[in-house]
């Protein structure tokens, strides 16, 4: 049981998964693009961020940074979401913090294990 | 009255016999005044019959240092030089024996103490006491003899001085004919035989026309008071040519009666080595001139010399170039500043300069040379400089080329790159949501409401619409670049279209916060037009319109009707366009850089663009960065 932020601008794909994390028991929350993303990180810091990464406003590696920079937010495993399967933003994005990189579309499979993997130890 | 020596013939003392013998008395006062006009005569006068000297005046005994009595006794013969004796006295013998002799010459008298006089006689014959005797008058001129002889020295020496001078030396007459002439200037013209003489400069010169020609400049000189000289080609007496430098003047400014001197030089040898001299420059600068490179040899920057190629590369002659600043021939004076600094900096440390820079065409273009300069005298720049320029305007050209070809072929390859994200992005993100649904519904299935049900249902469907709308157009622009896209008109009731393409626009961006003000005019009625095409239009125009206006604002759809059919307009209160990219706006795949993450194929424009066209009409477009952007289409 975890505190899940989906940040994602596509609705159909942020409404499935919501309903995927929470018929998978998890307490949900989401934002429809990068800036509202962040301030719900800030004011309710969840134990893990899914993040689209092409969004208005800010995109995936701005919010990314944004979390790294700050000190209370840093820790939180952050999973990018992304369709683009360039290489050189899978490195960028692990370079700048985050714990995996996810391909459009995905298989719920992958994000079960990720989801595993990140939450079980803190 | 006797002047000058001249005998007075009407004064003789034989005329009284023509007053007659009646009257003694007057005739005796008369001959008292006669006595004392001839005694007071200047000149000597005496009357010799046969040998007898029947009158003496005391002038005549003065000149020989005798009395009149002696005189008259014994004449004065004796006093006679003896060189000039044997000539008196054959003049009076054969004057004596009636024959017709000079009446005027000059004896010499030769006094005691061995003083030499110089005597102007003139003798006639008169009658005397019946018979006739002679009349002798003469007088002294023994200063002027010397005079004489002074002047005929000096005249000698001056003719001496003329004849033995090198240069030919002529004096002509106003006409043009010799007057005198040294042996220098018979030696010129070939005068060797005694027969041959100079007549008039004529026969000098190579053709009438050239003397006719050379006469009038002549005159005009002389008529100004000027002297005259040329060089040219004459003729000698055997008929040879040759050089000759003239020159001439008035021998008096003020009395041009008295002609003209000339003086004459040969310069054939001269002008030999000279033509020499030209033939091989002449030949030196025709291989210079025929040479495919501009070369010029610059003094002080300035053109000393330039040939034929680097005249016409820059668009002059040859002639506006020479002697002038090299500064007319490069773009602006500080280019030419900087390039002198440089340049001279270079020639002293190595003795060459070479670079590339632009240089100027008398039209104002510029182009490019390759130019390279070595100093005369080794690392001596003001020694002059030999430069050679190359114009390579089509070397730079054709490196303009490569660099636009590998400019393109970037941009291909960062369009290749955009089209790769592109299109995986907009195919990724609708089969993201497909698979998601189809997931859900799967493994979940069961324990999801009815109504999440049918909302996945549906996302699975808007995911394969949004994949097909990007296959086609994708697809779409495929055939626009073979060139297959096709018009297929039909009746199309405009007002109806137009209202329906709003309606989708809305529905297609429900979150906008953009408000869609559509402004038709009652008459647009109906037409025919590709309706399929029409649709991608406006489509894509009123779409781009509202998502690149992510602050909203107003979004104009406005359609009227003028003359020439109908116009649409699309505005927008929007990011707008960098006007540096307007040019590349209706390319495939190109996307303006200010686009940040709106999400997009930068396919639309293009497909507008062949879609307006292949109504015949067309499109502008005005944008301003952070104000907004209005298409106007003419259909």
């Amino acid at each position: 049981m975890a505190n899940i932020l989906i940040i994602e601008d596509e609705t159909q794909i942020r409404d499935n998964l919501v309903r995927f994390l929470k018929l998978e028991g998890h307490q949900v929350a989401s934002a429809p693009d990068g800036l509202v993303g962040l301030e719900a990180a800030r004011s309710s810091p969840p134990d893990l961020i899914i993040c689209d990464f092409m969004m208005p406003r800010l995109n995936g590696f701005q919010v990314l940074a944004a979390l790294q920079g700050d000190a209370a937010l840093r820790a939180i495993p952050f999973i990018m979401l992304s369709a683009s399967a360039e290489p050189e933003r899978l490195q960028q994005a692990i370079a700048l913090g985050a714990r995996a990189y996810v391909t459009k579309p995905f298989q719920f499979q992958q994000l079960r294990s990720l989801l595993e993997r990140n939450l079980a130890a803190p | 009255m006797p002047i000058d020596g001249r005998p007075a013939q009407d004064l003789t003392p034989g005329t009284d016999h023509i007053l007659g013998w009646t009257q003694q008395e007057a005739l005796r006062r008369s001959e008292e005044r006669y006595r004392s006009v001839v005694e007071h005569l200047g000149q000597g006068m005496v009357v010799v019959q046969g040998t007898r000297f029947v009158f003496v005046n005391s002038r005549a005994a003065e000149i020989v240092q005798m009395s009149v009595k002696e005189m008259l006794r014994e004449g004065y013969l004796h006093r006679v030089h003896p060189e000039d004796r044997p000539l008196v006295d054959e003049r009076r013998r054969r004057r004596l024996a009636g024959e017709d002799i000079p009446n005027r010459y000059e004896i010499r008298v030769l006094l005691p103490g061995g003083v030499v006089r110089w005597l102007d006689i003139g003798v006639t014959i008169v009658p005397w006491d019946g018979g006739t005797a002679t009349l002798t008058f003469f007088s002294e001129i023994t200063d002027r003899k010397a005079l004489e002889a002074q002047l005929k020295s000096t005249l000698e020496e001056r003719e001496t001085i003329l004849q033995s001078s090198v240069v030919g030396i002529a004096f002509l007459t106003p006409q043009g004919r010799f007057r005198w002439a040294n042996d220098a200037m018979l030696q010129i013209f070939g005068v060797a035989r005694e027969e041959d003489k100079l007549v008039s400069m004529e026969t000098l010169y190579e053709s009438r026309e050239q003397y006719l020609r050379v006469g009038t400049e002549v005159a005009e000189c002389i008529r100004k008071g000027e002297g005259f000289q040329t060089e040219l080609r004459m003729r000698r007496l055997d008929g040879s040519l040759l050089w000759a430098s003239l020159s001439g003047k008035a021998v008096s400014k003020l009395e041009l009666s008295q002609g003209t001197v000339w003086v004459v030089t040969d310069i054939s040898r001269r002008k030999e080595l000279e033509e020499a001299l030209q033939k091989t420059s002449s030949e030196r600068e025709a291989i210079l001139n025929s040479a495919l490179v501009g070369i010029a040899l610059s003094v002080a920057r300035r053109h000393e010399w330039v040939n034929e190629k680097y005249a016409e590369m820059l668009g002059y002659s040859r002639e506006d170039l020479m002697g002038k600043s090299s500064v007319q021939v490069h773009p602006d004076r500080e280019m030419w500043d900087r390039l002198g600094l440089e340049q001279h900096a270079a020639l002293v440390a190595h003795g060459t300069f070479s670079n590339e820079r632009q240089m100027m065409r008398r039209n104002g273009e510029v182009f490019w040379v390759q130019m390279s300069g070595r100093c005369i005298r080794d690392r001596d720049p003001d020694s002059g400089v030999i430069w050679t320029f190359l114009d390579i305007t089509e070397r730079k050209k054709a490196e303009d080329d490569i660099r636009a070809a590998l400019e393109r072929q970037r941009e291909l390859n960062d369009l290749r790159s955009r089209f790769v994200s592109m299109t995986s992005h907009e195919f990724r993100t609708p089969l993201a949501s497909i698979l998601s649904s189809a997931e859900l519904l799967k493994d979940y299935g069961d324990r999801l409401p009815p109504q999440d049900q049918q909302q996945i249902i549906q996302a699975i469907e808007n995911g394969v619409h949004r994949m097909t709308g990007m296959l086609e157009r994708v697809l779409h622009i495929g055939r626009m670049e073979a060139r297959m896209l096709e018009f297929k008109p039909h009746l199309v009731d405009m007002q109806a279209l137009c209202g329906r393409l709003v309606d989708e626009a809305r529905a297609q961006h429900p979150a906008t916060r953009c408000v869609v003000v559509a402004d038709f005019a009652p008459d647009l009625g109906a037409g025919n037009y590709d309706e399929k095409l029409l649709r991608h239009i406006f489509g894509n125009l009123l779409s781009n319109a509202i998502k690149y206006s992510p602050a909203g604002g107003e979004v104009g759809f406005r359609v009227a009707r003028d003359a020439a059919g109908l116009v649409f307009e699309v505005s927008d209160q929007g990011i707008g366009i960098p006007p540096a990219e307007i040019g590349h706006l209706f390319e495939s795949f190109h996307r303006a850089s200010n686009v940040g993450n709106i999400q997009g194929t930068g396919l639309g424009l293009a497909i507008v663009k062949s879609s307006v066209e292949l109504h015949g009409g067309q499109i502008q477009v005005h944008s301003e960065p952070g104000h907004g952007t209005s298409f106007t289409v003419r259909i």
